[in-house]
């Protein structure tokens, strides 16, 4: 590089750094120091009327290791994980009929993709509601056509929290997935048809290897969020289902246990933390196949 | 392909699609068919009514919350914008490696309730009231990772040449970045800010964590009445809702698209 | 050029093919014999892409029967064909060192892992890139990819090998070597090959045979000599080599050409008197004459010197014409000089509407 170009780079980067300062002082003040708060809560002592006082202490931690608490950690990572799954599996199957369709044909289906999305969540939540009701669109033609005498109970179960967990997230895992798919040379199909590669062995060995970074983001912006969500376990599952998102919302609001939440809140992030390793492994791996 | 072939992959092809989308619409569907209703039946149709949407509009609680959202979304956004985009263009100039950017990106990705509490701790940390502060303090601070993202993504296929030349002009850099950079890379700030907006707009779990009595967001009131069951003045004001963004969404894309997606000439 | 046996290998029979509303091959008839280098030659839209991806079995045929070996492809999906396929962009498994690659046919196929591991290290052997045998193909040269992308389509022991441009996106020296390399290969192993290309010159160099397609029809099928020599129309002529084209009207054994006078001795095969045609002539057909000594004269446009000839651009009534000299002429532009033709080359096609006229008839 010429010394006059390198004095621009110099230049550039003084600039930039000078950029940096507001975003980075306003993120640091509202992002960091609120996630080091939450770390650092975790070793303290709850309040008398709320908050967290001095002393220091493993007592959250402790509480933690209870069965009540091990159980629910264990129920929503098994939910979580189902949600998670039922979405690569229902993403996969809908990107692969997705294929070949023109490309109007496929912007239409993105935006059926995105209406819910734009639909305020908590609105969603509350037609699953109408929907699974007693007298919902479900039940009622059931009833009607006397094919059962009860109305199913098809609200306030953990099956039917699972499937509007899948419902909400299910564009969060399409959109990476059909953005991965698009990058996929398509002769690559073509060759490993001809090759004698029928159906699945073509999605086992070429669709799903080259499309794994795509579906990685795709967990990592299903799994925790599913885990942390306590509108659904509440409005759907009506208070039986208690995922770790309704007992931090309880500790913090109602039990005003801010430590213990805290804690909670911490196991979420150590989860978060160790997806995105494996998603940046597994990325790592894959660097250089992009066309 | 035989035809045999041709036949049933069409089929599945087709099942699946249509499974999909009916599973991703009917709850939707079911909202904004109902808002129509002129019962107040949940599912019951009685005749179409546009009285759901009246009594949504005249709705105290429903309007004041909704003008609440609109002012910390527009606030937010506001600060998103700037910040966003200043700190898109400094990880841009300083290092164009991806751990910077990963990081700056970060506050996307911790999960919402992770940082309502977060929020709640530092402003009982420092004894600020709650509220409208809080809230807005919460969605800037993910939307300009948001407005960044967009902003880094434009930065990227910019053409160099361009500033060059106005260098080469005589123009100071401040007067190369008002008049050569910043409209480049207008479209994407509007879409990062668009996107942004709209997520403040339906965000329930930070303004869970940090709202106070005076300052319920839409979705908290709605979620408050929701609790309560079902009543009709919701089915109306989330269609209404559902229209406005869909409307604003569409006009953004057309209008910002082709420039947010022009390549390098 | 050997024939094995009687029947044909591959034989297409009436075939039309459609995309969507278009139809993209209306009543293709080829038979392609065992052993044979066949090339399907034709600009990007004729159909011949779509005629590869027919045989290879991506595409249903709309009409007409594909069989091979006497049997038909109709009801045989792609997967099952046994007919190897060699991409322009070589389509390697970018996620997949060099040896998964050249295994991954085999294990589709059932064959065992031990016979696998066998066959694989057999072919990297003989393509000389067992050293390689662990890198993805990101890591290997464009030259080591072909090898790959060839063993891997050969391994499998197809009964005939299609391939989808082959030289077109090599560089002048590459391209040498991998035409070779295909030769030998063809007289080592006796494959059928069937090669798909835009460029004539890659045809002619390659193939026993050559089917020129145009617009979703057959132009033309024929060797190369044949193709070269005796055109059977004006778009063949044009295509394949350079050519001027001549129009005129036969008349006793030869063609009157307004402005050339009569050009005798052609090859009268099949025309009447009357009938408007054109005289297909190459550059090698046509010499440079004094201006004086010539009925049909022209300007000098340029010269081109190609290393052991010289082709000349003449600008004449009739067009441009290009003449195959020994030398450089010492011509100035736009001096003129007369052309004749010589005494071969009296080869006739039927006018079209391109051919230009200067002089009505």
């Amino acid at each position: 590089m010429s010394s006059s170009a390198a004095a621009g780079a110099t230049r550039a980067r003084r600039s930039g750094l000078l950029t940096l300062i507001s975003p980075a002082g306003y993120l640091g003040l509202f992002v960091a120091v609120p996630l080091l708060l939450v770390l650092v809560s975790a070793f303290l002592t709850r309040g008398r009327v709320g908050g967290v006082r001095l002393p220091i202490s493993v007592d959250s931690f402790v509480l933690l290791a209870e069965p009540v608490y091990l159980g629910i950690l264990l129920t929503s990572l098994a939910t979580s994980l189902t949600v998670t799954l039922v979405c690569v599996v229902v993403a996969y199957a809908f990107v692969a009929a997705m294929r070949g369709m023109s490309p109007r044909g496929r912007a239409g289906l993105l935006v059926v993709l995105m209406v819910p999305f734009w639909t305020s969540f908590l609105i969603r939540a509350y037609a699953w509601m109408l929907l699974l009701g007693e007298h919902g669109p479900v039940n009622a033609p059931l009833l009607s056509l006397g094919v059962i005498e009860q109305p199913l109970t098809l609200l306030y179960t953990p099956a039917s929290v699972t499937v509007v967990l899948v419902y909400v997230y299910l564009p969060m895992m399409i959109l990476p997935i059909a953005a991965a798919a698009e990058s996929v040379d398509p002769t690559l199909r073509d060759a490993a048809r001809n090759l004698g590669a029928g159906a699945w062995r073509r999605f086992r060995t070429i669709d799903l290897p080259l499309t794994l970074p795509g579906c990685l983001t795709g967990c990592v912006l299903v799994l925790v969020p599913s885990m942390s969500n306590f509108v659904v376990p509440d409005l759907i599952g009506g208070g039986k289902t208690v995922l770790i998102g309704n007992v931090i919302q309880d500790e913090f609001l109602v039990s005003r246990n801010w430590p213990f939440g805290s804690v909670l809140a911490l196991t979420l992030i150590a989860l978060l933390v160790g997806v995105l390793v494996v998603q940046a492994a597994v990325s790592r791996r894959f660097e250089g196949h992009a066309r | 392909m035989t035809r045999r072939e041709t036949v049933t992959w069409g089929l599945l092809r087709g099942t699946t699609l249509t499974l999909v989308c009916v599973f991703l619409l009917a709850p939707v569907a079911v909202v904004a068919v109902m808002s129509l209703n002129s019962g107040d039946s949940v599912l019951r149709w009685e005749g179409l009514s546009l009285q759901w949407y009246a009594a949504a509009l005249s709705s105290q609680p429903l309007m004041s919350s909704l003008f609440m959202s609109l002012a910390v979304a527009a606030t937010a956004t506001a600060i998103a914008g700037v910040l966003g985009t200043m700190l898109a263009i400094g990880v841009h100039r300083v290092a164009r490696g991806p751990l910077l950017r990963a990081l700056a990106l970060l506050p996307a990705f911790v999960p919402d309730i992770v940082l309502g509490i977060g929020t709640l701790s530092l402003f009982a940390l420092f004894a600020w009231k709650i509220g409208f502060t809080s809230v807005v303090v919460a969605h800037a601070a993910f939307e300009i990772a948001i407005v960044a993202a967009f902003v880094l993504a434009r930065l990227g296929g910019l053409d160099p040449a361009l500033e060059e030349a106005s260098a080469n002009l005589g123009a100071t850099r401040l007067r190369t970045f008002r008049r050569i950079v910043l409209p480049q890379l207008m479209p994407s700030i509007l879409a990062g800010c668009a996107l942004g907006f709209s997520l403040s707009l339906d965000e329930f779990i930070i303004a869970f964590f940090t709202t106070a009595a005076g300052s319920q967001t839409l979705p908290i009131q709605v979620y408050s009445m929701v609790r309560f069951g079902v009543s009709p003045e919701i089915n109306a004001l989330a269609t209404m809702l559902l229209v406005v963004t869909i409307v604003i969404i569409l006009a953004v894309q057309r209008a910002l698209l082709p420039l947010i997606l022009r390549r390098k000439p | 050029m050997t024939v094995h046996s009687p029947s044909p290998l591959l034989s297409v029979q009436g075939v039309d093919a459609h995309y969507g509303s278009v139809q993209a091959l209306h009543g293709i008839d080829i038979d392609i014999r065992e052993g044979e280098s066949f090339a399907i030659l034709g600009p990007s839209g004729s159909g011949k892409s779509t005629l590869l991806r027919l045989i290879a079995g991506f595409e249903p045929v709309s009409a007409g029967t594909v069989t091979l070996d006497g049997r038909d492809l109709a009801a045989v999906p792609a997967h099952r064909r046994p007919i190897g396929l060699m991409f322009q962009s070589y389509a390697l498994f970018p996620h997949m060192s060099a040896s998964a690659n050249i295994a991954y046919g085999l294990r589709a196929e059932g064959v065992s892992r031990a016979e696998t591991r066998r066959r694989t290290a057999e072919a990297l052997e003989t393509i000389g890139l067992a050293s390689v045998a662990d890198r993805r193909p990101a890591r290997l040269s464009g030259g080591q990819r072909q090898r790959i992308a060839l063993a891997r389509a050969l391994v499998k022991r197809p009964r005939m090998l299609l391939l989808d441009e082959p030289l077109s996106a090599l560089d002048r020296r590459v391209r040498a070597d991998m035409q070779a390399e295909l030769k030998r290969l063809q007289h080592e192993t006796g494959m059928t090959f069937v090669i798909v290309t835009h460029d004539q010159e890659e045809a002619m160099v390659l193939a026993d045979r050559i089917a020129l397609l145009r617009d979703g029809a057959i132009e033309q099928i024929g060797t190369p000599t044949q193709m070269y020599e005796r055109p059977a129309t004006a778009y063949v002529a044009r295509f394949i080599g350079t050519s001027t084209l001549v129009p005129g009207v036969v008349r006793d054994n030869g063609l009157e050409v307004p402005g050339i006078g009569l050009v005798g001795h052609v090859d009268r095969n099949g025309w009447a008197d009357g009938d408007r045609a054109a005289l297909v002539l190459r550059p090698e057909h046509v010499e440079l004459v004094p201006a004086d000594t010539a009925a049909w004269r022209g300007r000098f446009v340029s010269a081109s010197y190609l290393g052991g000839h010289v082709d000349a651009l003449i600008e004449t009534p009739h067009g441009e014409v290009t003449v195959r000299v020994p030398r450089l002429p010492e011509l100035g532009w736009g001096e003129e000089i007369g052309l004749r033709i010589t005494s071969s080359g009296r080869h006739l096609v039927p006018a079209d509407d391109e051919i230009r006229t200067s002089h009505a008839a």
